[in-house]
């Protein structure tokens, strides 16, 4: 059993704990927390009953962060809004000057789906078919943290793009709404999906070219 | 957002300047660290679930417009939303808004704090008490409320109840090794009834 922590600081834990000191009490609990192994134990368990309180403590509705993600997005505008890839549109410019665009604002987590975005962007420069295509999203969606499901667009959980891209029965994101990977799935998806019908456009000239 | 993100192991500090960054998900890694604390404090500010979402909505708005307002030096993020979360519910009870001024209530309520009874007795009727502190005698719990929904220090609780510090300090502890005394025998029946 390891000892109990006798020094002032160590009084101090509880209150540390519900975040009720002032700036230097925290400082040098922090810093004498980082160095005795009785009071980082005692802290832990102070901390777990802390949270308890926040845990039982009634949750707003989903629809105030909704409300928040609305209010936010009218605010700083986001690239590649959902609406953009709702239907087919008119040529933009390619992933590789948006990623360009952005580099100068993202965090990790932004970093890693640009990554994805582009390697899809990149396969999909080689695609013949739209099955190719609706591959490529698909592991694009799933790498993301989504599911591709082919129930219909009422549930709520689905996001209403088609990505068999008509090679099939029609296939849909999927993701809870509110979780990380929605938001990024519904950040980064549409830029994905307009180069995917592009592709497949494209490689569908080729055919009637080459024949 | 209740689930742990993919920034969980960032640091309050570090999601911060994400914000700077107008980055979404370590907004809503604030929002499942601190959502529910505003809200709750909000709601027992106002006693009206719908002004407490739209406080909840306007403090974490007001945070990603101006992330750069928090100064770290001066309190933690917690703090300084609980701050902003008192200021909004201010703003909304001298507007005249609440159910609370609609009774002609004062909102005096704020400056002058309810007694214990009258705490209790609102939170009954309108609120409900948490599990949790609805185990600790009224003193601790008087304590554990004024620090967690009020961001209090121990210093200002103990001059605002005109108490010595020490018996704050004290108090604090009692009720956490109580509560936690309480979470470890529930987990024990939890594990009783698994095996």
């Amino acid at each position: 059993m390891t000892a109990a922590c006798t020094t002032e600081l160590a009084n101090l834990l509880p209150a540390f704990a519900l975040d009720a000191v002032d700036d230097v009490e925290r400082d040098a609990v922090r810093e004498h927390v980082a160095g005795c192994l009785p009071c980082s134990i005692e802290l832990a368990q102070l901390r777990a009953a802390a949270k308890a309180i926040d845990e039982e403590q009634p949750a707003p509705s989903p629809k105030v962060w909704q409300r928040i993600l609305g209010d936010v997005r009218a605010r700083r505008p986001k690239p590649a809004a959902m609406a953009e890839a709702g239907e087919p549109g008119t040529p933009s410019k390619p992933v590789t000057t948006r990623v360009k665009a952005r580099v100068d604002a993202v965090t990790a987590a932004d970093i890693d789906v640009l990554r994805l975005t582009s390697k899809a962007a990149h396969e999909l420069l080689w695609i013949d078919t739209a099955e190719e295509a609706a591959a490529i999203v698909g592991d694009f969606v799933r790498t993301l943290g989504g599911a591709v499901v082919s129930h219909g667009a009422n549930d709520p959980d689905c996001i209403p793009i088609d990505i068999s891209f008509g090679s099939g029965t029609p296939v849909f994101p999927a993701s809870p709404q509110l979780s990380m990977a929605r938001m990024l799935l519904e950040e980064s998806l549409p830029a994905v999906v307009e180069d995917a019908r592009r592709a497949i456009a494209l490689a569908r000239e080729r055919r009637r070219h080459n024949s | 957002v209740r689930e742990p993100g993919e920034l969980a192991h960032l640091t309050d500090h570090d999601l911060v300047a994400a914000l700077a960054a107008a980055s979404e998900p370590a907004l809503a890694e604030i929002y499942r660290r601190y959502g529910r604390v505003v809200f709750a404090t909000s709601r027992r500010l106002l006693g009206d679930d719908a002004l407490a979402e739209d406080i909840v909505q306007d403090v974490f708005v007001r945070v990603w417009d101006q992330p750069h307002v928090f100064d770290e030096r001066r309190g933690t993020l917690r703090t300084f939303l609980l701050v902003l979360t008192r200021n909004r519910c201010i703003d909304v009870l001298r507007s005249g808004r609440s159910r609370r001024v609609r009774e002609q209530v004062s909102f005096d309520v704020i400056e002058q704090r309810p007694t214990m009874e009258d705490r209790m007795d609102d939170e009954h009727d309108a609120i409900g008490v948490s599990r949790a502190l609805a185990v600790l005698p009224p003193a601790q719990r008087q304590v554990i409320e004024l620090a967690y929904f009020d961001g209090l220090t121990y210093r200002h609780i103990a001059k605002l109840l005109e108490l010595p510090e020490g018996t704050v300090k004290s108090r604090i502890r009692l009720a956490l090794d109580r509560m936690r005394r309480l979470l470890a025998g529930e987990m024990l029946t939890k594990r009783d009834v698994t095996v």
